[in-house]
């Protein structure tokens, strides 16, 4: 099977409003053999990543700061995380870019940066 | 000392900045590992030839770029790394820090210490890959290097930014020509430049490095070399990137103005991990099964050795590249491809070494493409005929097997011919300094030795070495400034020679009765 087919099994799979049709899902499993499988849920995985951001945040976010990122990533499903390890600001996980608008990496940044060039 | 108010300042910048400079990084996923090769998911926005770090802080290099897929040789850890680990960019290229220190130490090709001494860090970063001096910035060959091995220095001269391959078989003294020729660079004189020599081990034994570096250390010149090593138990891409590593320590010095000869021990070896990589990367192989950009990986590495001109500094960086051939077969694949690049090569040959003439250098074979535009005026008008007077005498030497009656004038040429030979031999770690190298071409060449027994000529030489230097002094220092020869240090040469076969023959009388 080629990787357009598996694209096309991927895409065939999800429902007009963006969610996994169990049903198909069921139905594909049982045509498929196993190495099939093992690339069609690499291709499923992938396809979700893909759609969805991950941001994470100190706090849970306020209506305001979720509206401005709906409108950032208009196309995309945004996952929200709460990890107060961040400090303040927040990191976006979009595909494989990740960006740190947070003060925590800003800190160990100028640790990094401290440690190497003063001893 | 930190000065906090500096740290301060900075921290507050970078808040006031905080908002509008992100930091993105660039992230992937370990899909497989392979024989060191990693194949990582993501990473979209990486280079060819940029570092990336793993989640247990291993570091890889790009190798290959595919549609969906990165990757990744592994330079350091990478054991225990399976799939589904994460593999972030970093946006450096792969690059060594070099600075003065680096002078009598040994490292891997990533600049890490191999003789527990501390890493150097602060140094000038220099990227492993880098684009050769253009033509505008470079200068024709025109200084000696000297090796301070006869047969190489009077027929076949190397100049600095020359590049000229050493080719033969194994255990033939590649290596030994080599290492002879960093260790003369001890005896270099005043008035001249300081070679700084690099010897990059590739795929080589360790004990054997280990030997060397030792030699080295012994004879006083470990403290202008830099060893970089990858041994035979190194992975494939230590050993790939090893001389691409010496070089740019070489360039480090070169851009000083300094001149600096390169070993690479051997290429043979290179060629071999690169095939190995390559492979394991699944890219199509081609002849003798090495991949089809060969060819640039040495041709890339070698135009890197160049003569800068006076406006870049003046400095050079020459190079003895090393190629092993299976039975005396120059014509193999890796073999022409560097004869192709280099600018000359030093032909040893097994049926030489085996008859006891060491170095076994073809001087039939040997050539030097840069010619006597590097050698000085003296040796030049001394060594010039050498070469040929030799080809001629190995085409008697065949002729003369028949066992045909051959006339006087033959018979005088073939003993001069074999004199000539016994007078080029040289024992290992013996380097010879120019005017003696003279003195020996000079004597052969006017007939000294003619009534001197073979078995004799090196013990002849020998003696008339010190004999010359203890009292004729004068003629030593002509001949190493290198000027032409005049007619009154010819005469000087001839007497001290009249004066030293004297006492020679009474001594060899009295040895024999
Ligand atoms: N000029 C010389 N006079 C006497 N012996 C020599 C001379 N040059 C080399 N040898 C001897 O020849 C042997 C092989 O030398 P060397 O290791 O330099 O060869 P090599 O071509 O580098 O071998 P390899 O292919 O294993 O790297 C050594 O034992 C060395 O001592
Ligand atoms: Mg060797």
């Amino acid at each position: 099977m080629t990787k357009k087919q598996i694209k096309d099994l991927v895409i065939t799979s999800y429902k007009s409003d963006d969610e996994l049709d169990e049903a198909t899902v069921e139905k594909l499993t049982d045509l498929l053999s196993r190495t099939q499988l093992k690339q069609y849920i690499i291709a499923l995985k992938k396809y979700e990543e893909d759609k969805s951001v991950l941001v994470k945040l100190a706090t849970l976010p306020s209506i305001d700061e979720e509206k401005k990122l709906k409108e950032v990533f208009p196309n995309k499903k945004i996952v929200f995380d709460v990890d107060p390890s961040i400090i303040t600001g927040m990191r976006v996980v979009n595909k494989d870019i990740i960006s740190e608008y947070n003060l925590k990496n800003t800190l160990d940044n100028l640790i990094a940066h401290i440690t190497e060039n003063y001893d | 000392m930190i000065n906090s108010n500096e740290i301060i300042e900075k921290l507050e910048k970078r808040l006031m900045t905080f908002s509008n400079d992100p930091k993105t990084d660039n992230v992937g996923k370990v899909i497989k590992n392979t024989d060191g090769v990693i194949t990582a998911s993501g990473l979209s926005r990486v280079g060819m030839g940029e570092i990336v770090i793993f989640s247990d802080d291993s570091t890889g290099v790009v190798f290959n770029l595919d549609e969906e897929f990165v990757s990744i040789i592994v330079l350091s850890g990478g054991g225990s790394l399976r799939e589904g680990d994460t593999v972030k960019s970093t946006g450096n290229l792969l690059s060594i820090n070099v600075s003065d220190e680096i002078l009598g130490r040994v490292v891997n090709p990533m600049g890490d210490s191999l003789d527990g001494k501390i890493k150097i860090e602060k140094g000038k970063s220099i990227p492993l890959e880098r684009i050769a001096a253009g033509v505008i910035d470079r200068e024709p060959v025109d200084t000696p290097l000297k090796t301070g091995i006869k047969a190489i220095d009077t027929m076949i001269p190397v100049g600095r930014g020359q590049r000229e391959l050493i080719i033969g078989d194994r255990g033939l003294g590649k290596t030994a020509v080599a290492i002879d020729a960093i260790i003369n660079q001890k005896n270099i004189l005043k008035t001249q430049k300081q070679v700084i020599c690099i010897y990059v081990a590739i795929g080589q034994k360790q004990s054997t490095v280990a030997q060397i570096i030792q030699r080295l250390k012994d004879e006083g010149s470990f403290h202008y070399t830099v060893v970089v090593v990858a041994g035979a138990s190194d992975s494939a891409a230590q050993q790939y990137l090893a001389p691409y590593a010496g070089t740019s320590i070489a360039e480090y010095f070169m851009e000083k103005g300094e001149d600096v000869l390169i070993v690479y021990d051997d290429l043979t070896k290179h060629a071999w991990a690169y095939r190995q990589l390559s492979l394991v990367l699944r890219r199509p192989a081609g002849r003798e099964a090495y991949p089809g950009d060969i060819f640039y990986l040495h041709s890339r590495l070698l135009e890197r050795s160049v003569k800068l001109n006076k406006d870049l500094g003046g400095g050079s960086i020459t190079s003895f590249p090393i190629i092993e051939t299976q039975a005396g077969d120059i014509s193999a694949y890796i073999a022409t491809n560097v004869i192709s690049i280099t600018d000359g090569q030093i032909f040893l040959q097994s049926d030489l070494f085996n008859s006891g003439i060491r170095p076994a250098i073809n001087a039939g074979n040997s050539v030097s493409r840069i010619g006597g535009s590097a050698q000085t005026k003296a040796m030049k008008s001394i060594a010039g005929k050498t070469r040929l007077e030799l080809a001629q005498f190995r085409a008697l030497e065949a002729f003369a097997q028949f066992g045909s009656e051959l006339d006087v004038a033959t018979i005088s040429q073939l003993e001069r011919g074999k004199r000539t030979v016994e007078i080029l031999k040289q024992s290992q770690y013996n380097p010879l300094s120019e005017a003696f190298q003279i003195l020996s071409i000079w004597c052969v060449g006017n007939g000294c030795l003619d009534n001197i027994k073979i078995e004799d000529v090196q013990r002849f030489e020998l003696e008339m070495h010190s004999f010359v230097n203890a009292n004729y002094k004068n003629v030593i220092d002509l001949l190493a400034s290198g000027e032409k020869i005049k007619e009154t240090t010819l005469n000087e040469m001839k007497k001290a020679l009249e004066a030293f076969k004297n006492s020679f023959n009474k001594i060899s009388k009295e040895i024999k009765k």
